[in-house]
């Protein structure tokens, strides 16, 4: 009887580790989605990309 | 990505589900031990795909080293952190299993003792890797997976001995020893799903890493845009 | 330029500063006093007792002070770029690796030297084995700990947190060979079993992790 409260136990810590450690990779996704996606906003306002020119010497 | 994120939960949560109710309602009661037998199908699959990932980070760290590819990072960094976490259900649901049938929580035998060190050296890794600065962390913690991996055979070779010489309680004889043909087969698809379920994880983990990485691209670039 | 060469030139260099500064040997001296008084405090064995105890509790006091000297070993070179201008520089970078590894298994060896006869003092120790066997377990086991730590304070140095990172990174790899000593130490101490596996658990401990220090020690220094 007692060994039952350990089964379930077990399973239970195995069920909250799992699924919260998908939780969590799933919400870092979506929030490295939102920065890309703001980034990717303001990078039409920028100047285009800096050119090296020679110097005319 | 919504689409993704949706897809992999139904997924994780149906193979939770699956192996859960196989173990808990259709292998077979074990003789000696009762019910509480029934953790040994996550705990061994777990530990299996653990150990997988871990090697895993050794061949993706040697590669990385010689390489230098940005994939072969992800994959180390990915397959390290899937790797503790599994490793972690499997130091958790260790001890939950022998507590009832054995008395004690933990043992130092060999592979106890060298599972805890193989998620020691695995956190310190992870450690590692959150606390380098910049471009330099890959390289380090490649170096540092490699030092981590050829330890392992030494450390259950050195725990072995020392338990020769100084015997202690040794839990869990073979599992594998003599399973009932209903139990293995319980097992098997337990180990084929949890197989699956962790390759999942890493593959997000892998997608969340590159993207990562070249988000932090993304902003160096911008920002020399921003100079023009 | 051969590795002999200039491995020789930068322990030498190494060990005359040290010995005009004397900083890390003074702390490194007082901090073994501190550490086999403090034990004994903590654990105030009999002498049967302590023979069981003492090998464990000494290789304890003799990784904190390996800590503590392998912690400052690169820190001279980060002052004034002097790292920089050594990767720079043709010399092969290994040289610099065995050089700051034989100097700290120096600092280590006279430490030990210093804390023995102390530790043998307040714990009324009397080896039943042999002493010499004790000396080559003390060589082998220190050379563990030092050639790893070495290459891991050259890994924690472009870290943030360095003094912590390094016992973080340290530790783990350094199990086995920490049973090891231990276990020799106490089987010598006590005559009740025979050192042998772990002395060849050592050696093949020490080559292992030597060669692979020296192999990837270049991709360390240079990674930028």
């Amino acid at each position: 009887m007692n060994g039952i409260v350990f089964l379930k136990a077990a399973y239970a810590v195995s069920w909250i580790i799992y699924l919260g450690y998908l939780g969590r990779i799933l919400l870092r996704m979506k929030k490295v989605a939102a920065e890309r996606e703001e980034l990717d906003r303001t990078i039409p306002r920028n100047a285009a990309p800096a050119t090296l020119k020679r110097s005319a010497v | 990505m919504k689409k993704l994120a949706t897809i992999s939960v139904v997924l994780v949560a149906a193979l939770l589900g699956i192996t859960s109710y196989l173990g808990l309602a259709v292998a077979p009661t074990e003789q000696t031990m009762g019910d509480v037998q029934r953790i040994f199908y996550y705990h061994v699959p777990s530990g299996w795909v653990a150990f997988l990932c871990f090697f895993i980070n050794f061949v993706a760290s040697a590669v990385y080293l010689w390489k230098r590819s940005a994939g072969s990072d992800a994959l180390a960094a990915a397959s390290a952190e899937v790797g503790v976490v599994f490793c972690t259900v499997l130091l958790i649901t260790g001890p939950l299993w022998a507590r009832p049938v054995w008395g004690i929580w933990w043992t130092w035998d060999a592979r106890l003792t060298t599972t805890l060190v193989l998620w020691l050296i695995y956190v310190s890794y992870l450690v590692l890797r959150r606390f380098a600065a910049g471009g330099q962390t890959q390289v380090l913690a490649a170096a540092f997976a490699i030092f981590g991996f050829a330890d392992v055979p030494i450390v259950y070779m050195s725990i072995r001995w020392f338990r020769t010489q100084h015997p202690s309680p040794v839990m869990g004889g073979g599992q594998n020893s003599g399973l009932d043909p209903a139990m293995a087969h319980v097992f098997l698809t337990n180990l084929a799903a949890f197989t699956l379920m962790g390759i999942v994880f890493l593959v997000l983990r892998y997608k969340l890493q590159m993207q990562e990485h070249a988000l932090e691209s993304a902003h160096a670039q911008a920002a020399l845009k921003g100079v023009a | 330029m051969t590795t002999l060469t200039v491995t020789r030139a930068t322990l030498m260099k190494d060990l005359r500063m040290e010995w005009r500064s004397k900083d890390a040997i003074n702390s490194m001296l007082f901090f073994a006093l501190l550490v086999v008084v403090i034990f004994s405090f903590a654990f105030n064995p009999t002498a049967e007792e302590s023979r069981q105890i003492a090998g464990g509790l000494i290789w304890v006091a003799f990784l904190f002070a390996a800590v503590v000297a392998l912690n400052q070993t690169w820190a001279r070179e980060l002052r004034n770029q002097v790292l920089d201008a050594y990767r720079v520089s043709p010399a092969p970078p290994n040289a610099l690796f065995l050089a700051k590894t034989v100097g700290n298994f120096l600092f280590v060896i006279v430490l030990e030297c210093l804390m023995a006869p102390l530790f043998v003092i307040f714990y009324e120790l009397r080896s039943v084995g042999p002493v010499w066997q004790l000396i080559v377990v003390a060589l082998l086991g220190t050379w563990a700990l030092v050639v790893n730590g070495t290459f891991f304070a050259a890994l924690s140095i472009r870290t943030r947190s360095r003094e912590i990172m390094l016992p973080l990174i340290l530790f783990p790899i350094s199990i086995p060979a920490l049973l090891g000593m231990v276990d020799a130490t106490t089987s010598i101490l006590t005559g009740e079993a025979s050192p042998d596996f772990w002395v060849k658990m050592l050696t093949v401990y020490d080559v292992v992790f030597t060669a692979i220090c020296l192999l990837l020690f270049e991709t360390v220094l240079n990674a930028e």
